[in-house]
């Protein structure tokens, strides 16, 4: 058996072999920026809120101020007070990839920027065609993106009588012809996002047309014969099932979408949908109209069917945007409905739901204030708002029936001031 | 090409080192039947390896776990000697082999397809793979008496597979959706997302096989002896695993001569 030793070397030898075959690592082929800021002496003047100076999302809950710009964005956008005055150049920073490396794109020419170099913003903050352009290319140079980046300086806010109407007219395919994607028209919140879980169904079921997403926008079918929104609870068929989500709900909410985190299981699904914007109105009354029709099995997170009706979900919350030390707040999936930071909440009750969907019902749905809060407060940006639709209440944990179908059209978000 | 070098030295050093001993005991060998100068071989052995690309691509920065999920062949060959040295021999080697890897990638260029979706990009994390294959392997080999104690035999060969696996998940890492600056779509360890590539896998594969007998007692071999692969286990255009994957299997065993 001696011999029989002296050939295991030999098999040990072929895996090394494979070992010591690993060549250098790559260099990096990511080009992003990850961390914008801009630098102003007296920010209170500028900002809502000293946090508003850095960029992009925070990273997670427990780190409020540390905030990501996601890798969805190339525009970089500051949004100050609406009656902010930004004159001459801004130290600007960013932090971009490792390895990668940056340029300022001033009169066509790429020039090396150095984080924290003064740049003129004030022309962004007037014209809203402004821009300056930063370059990022990859430690490997195979790779580059370009950013935008801009201050926003939001209109005087008013209060239009009757409220804030929203029509869901303004919508268009995205820049792939894949899903459509909302741009609001109400003049009095031009700047008001509304956002859904599109781009994440995208990525599971890429085959699926515009129609086939579970939000979509219906030329006609509004209830005054115009463009409507129709959200319908969808398989998400490919490859939902490697990542344990089978249904995808459709939702549309004011707030941002994160498709970073949408497959990231659970609690990443619930991190991506980013509820709410800063408010600086009262809210006191959402009312609107739908149609709900329940789909037929109700299942639950692993395709089981459950011995229930699917409901759809409506609802506004106001709530705070700021903790004790100030730090920002955003609520997202996971506390939408049960943060101690909401003041004002108002919902439709899952009993109340009309479940034949075969014409236009009205909803009016008064906000239920549990902390009072003062108009100073409000017209400080102190808190944020969200309006949100959803065909599955329980779509946010996979929980809910394919087909289910809520269609939403002319919703008022009326205001005390 | 190392492999084989370090193949042939062992090869060579055997050779001398026998070239003392007598040659008459190269008889011992067999074969079985002296007129048509045919034998048997039944084998049975141990079987370690893996499926891999070859040479290991830059964008896998380490494979930090390689575990053997158990493997065993069972098999015969059957010989015929032209003369003392130099015979044909043709087998039939059943085997059942499985390995699980754990890899540490940057960048890996990856896509999954599935009902006429996909998903494609670049992944920098860890990535896991279970394989098991169950299967015939059909060997057509030179066979050479190197000394009465030692023979190799080396040659084509082709596998069968019955039963297939390749299924693993991607975790601790990112997605860049389509290219390197596409949208990054995170993956934890708590939330991996898993593939399935068995029904992507061709049935067939072929390759040279060498393998060392030794002779231990009068009936009794003891052999070794590496299957590499030199065909993809994946179509060529299969886009989700990038590399051609090619199965690289070593066998330890004991043979019955008669």
């Amino acid at each position: 058996m001696m011999k029989l030793r002296s050939l295991l070397p030999l098999l040990g030898l072929a895996l090394l072999l494979l070992q010591g075959c690993m060549a250098d690592e790559p260099a990096n082929a990511e080009c992003d920026i990850e961390k914008c800021w801009v630098h102003f002496d007296a920010p209170e003047n500028i900002f809502y809120h000293d946090y508003d100076t850095l960029a992009g999302e925070p990273i997670s809950v427990d780190r409020p101020n540390d905030k990501m710009i996601p890798t969805s964005v190339d525009s970089i956008v500051f949004t100050t007070r609406w009656d902010a005055q930004v004159v001459g150049n801004v130290p600007l920073f960013i932090e971009v990839t490792k390895g990668a490396k940056l340029f300022h794109l001033v009169d066509g020419q790429e020039v090396p920027f150095v984080s924290g170099t003064p740049v003129d913003l004030s022309a962004t903050a007037v014209d809203e065609h402004a821009e300056q352009r930063f370059i990022v290319r990859s430690e490997d140079g195979k790779w580059s993106r370009t950013y935008r980046i801009s201050i926003q300086v939001p209109h005087m806010p008013s209060y239009p009588p009757g409220g804030f109407l929203f029509k869901f007219d303004g919508y268009a395919l995205n820049k792939g012809n894949q899903y459509y994607v909302w741009d609001e028209t109400n003049p009095f919140l031009s700047d008001t996002q509304w956002a859904n879980g599109n781009p994440g169904f995208r990525m599971s079921k890429s085959s699926a047309k515009p129609e086939e997403y579970p939000t979509v926008a219906v030329a006609d079918g509004g209830v005054d014969g115009g463009p409507c929104l129709k959200l319908t609870t969808r398989d998400t068929g490919g490859f939902g099932l490697y990542v344990n989500m089978r249904i995808a709900a459709g939702n549309h909410f004011i707030g941002s979408f994160d498709v970073g985190q949408a497959l990231n299981g659970q609690t990443g699904a619930l991190a991506a949908t980013r509820f709410g914007q800063p408010f600086t109105h009262k809210p006191t009354r959402l009312t609107g109209y739908y149609k709900f029709t329940p789909g037929e099995v109700k299942q639950d997170r692993a395709g089981k069917p459950m011995d229930e009706q699917d409901i759809c979900d409506i609802y506004c919350v106001f709530y705070k945007n700021t903790d004790a030390e100030g730090n920002q707040v955003q609520l997202d999936g996971a506390n939408i409905l049960s943060s101690e930071n909401i003041v004002g909440l108002a919902r439709l009750k899952s009993e109340d739901v009309d479940t034949h969907g075969d014409r236009w019902l009205p909803f009016d749905l008064p906000l239920v204030y549990t902390t009072e809060v003062t108009e100073e407060d409000v017209k400080e940006a102190h808190y944020s708002m969200t309006i949100c639709f959803s065909s599955s209440i329980d779509g946010a944990y996979f929980r809910g029936a394919v087909g289910s179908e809520l269609w939403i059209d002319e919703v008022t978000l009326e205001c005390e001031y | 090409m190392k492999l084989k070098t370090i193949l042939l030295c062992a090869a060579l050093s055997a050779q001398t080192s026998i070239m003392a001993q007598t040659e008459d005991r190269f008889e011992a060998w067999g074969p079985t039947n002296q007129e048509t100068q045919t034998g048997w071989i039944l084998r049975a052995g141990y079987v370690l390896g893996g499926t891999t690309p070859i040479p290991l691509p830059a964008e896998i920065r380490r494979i930090h776990e390689f575990k053997p999920l158990g493997g065993a062949t069972l098999g015969a060959d059957f010989y015929h000697m032209f003369n003392r040295r130099w015979g044909l021999q043709v087998g039939w080697h059943f085997f059942y082999e499985g390995f699980h890897t754990g890899a540490k990638v940057k960048n890996y260029r990856m896509g999954i397809t599935k009902d006429g979706n996909y998903l494609e990009g670049n992944f920098t994390g860890t990535d896991e793979t279970d394989t098991k294959m169950l299967g015939a392997t059909v060997p057509l080999t030179a066979t050479l008496r190197m000394s009465p104690r030692w023979n190799v035999s080396a040659g084509p060969f082709v596998s069968m597979l019955y039963y297939k696996t390749f299924e693993g998940k991607v975790y601790d890492g990112y997605l860049r959706e389509g290219n390197p600056t596409g949208q990054k779509v995170e993956m934890t360890r708590d939330n991996p997302a898993n593939y399935d590539f068995k029904d992507n896998m061709l049935n067939c594969y072929w390759g040279l096989e060498v393998l060392f007998d030794w002779k231990a007692m009068k009936h009794m071999n003891v052999f070794g002896g590496l299957d590499w692969a030199f065909s993809s286990v994946f179509p060529g255009d299969f886009q989700t695993v990038e590399f051609k994957m090619f199965p690289i299997y070593a066998k330890v065993g004991v043979a019955y001569r008669y």
